[in-house]
């Protein structure tokens, strides 16, 4: 599973890094980023779909 | 009714998390959902600065208040008064306690 970040669309909601804090964090303004590069490390499988299903900005998504 | 070219539009967020084709069960009040694309901040460039502020209040309230009245009930519904336009929520609740926690 891999995961998309697409910073054009984040706003800084900051639900990623609260719900996958593991996958994700914020910068210094509180957007998006992305703390991981290639797959996502077995165990977090769920908290990436999660993180995708709750963007309100569709700015995450995740590919198998 | 017809939209012109550059009018402008102000769409009702409290709607759009009511929409059934996004949200399971739109219309129940459902306080663990878990897929939760909701839109009760706002969306976009002008979303609610507040946000993450308002989460963590509410993170704090709803845990004081569950301890505090452990149990307690809609005392009546006919008063429950609601504001209107952007921002959706109860102006008043009545509730009835049933229990009392820790102080």
């Amino acid at each position: 599973m891999k995961i998309i970040l697409d910073n054009s669309k984040c706003e800084g909601h900051g639900r990623c890094y609260a719900l996958a804090p593991e996958l994700f964090d914020a910068d210094d303004e509180g957007y998006s980023v992305l703390k991981i590069t290639g797959d996502v490390p077995a165990g977090s499988e769920e908290h990436a779909t999660l993180a995708s299903a709750n963007c309100p900005e569709f700015a995450i998504t995740v590919e198998d | 009714m017809h939209l012109q070219a550059r009018d402008w539009v102000l769409p009702s967020f409290p709607a759009a998390n009511r929409n059934p084709e996004s949200c399971d069960h739109a219309d129940h009040f459902v306080i663990d959902r878990v897929r939760n694309r909701h839109s009760a901040f706002g969306l976009g460039i002008h979303r609610c600065l507040g946000s993450n502020l308002a989460r963590m209040e509410m993170t704090v309230a709803i845990g004081e208040w569950m301890r505090a009245f452990p149990d307690f009930e809609l005392a009546d519904a006919a008063a429950v008064r609601w504001s209107t336009g952007q921002v959706r929520g109860p102006r008043q609740l009545p509730v009835r306690i049933l229990k009392r926690g820790a102080e």
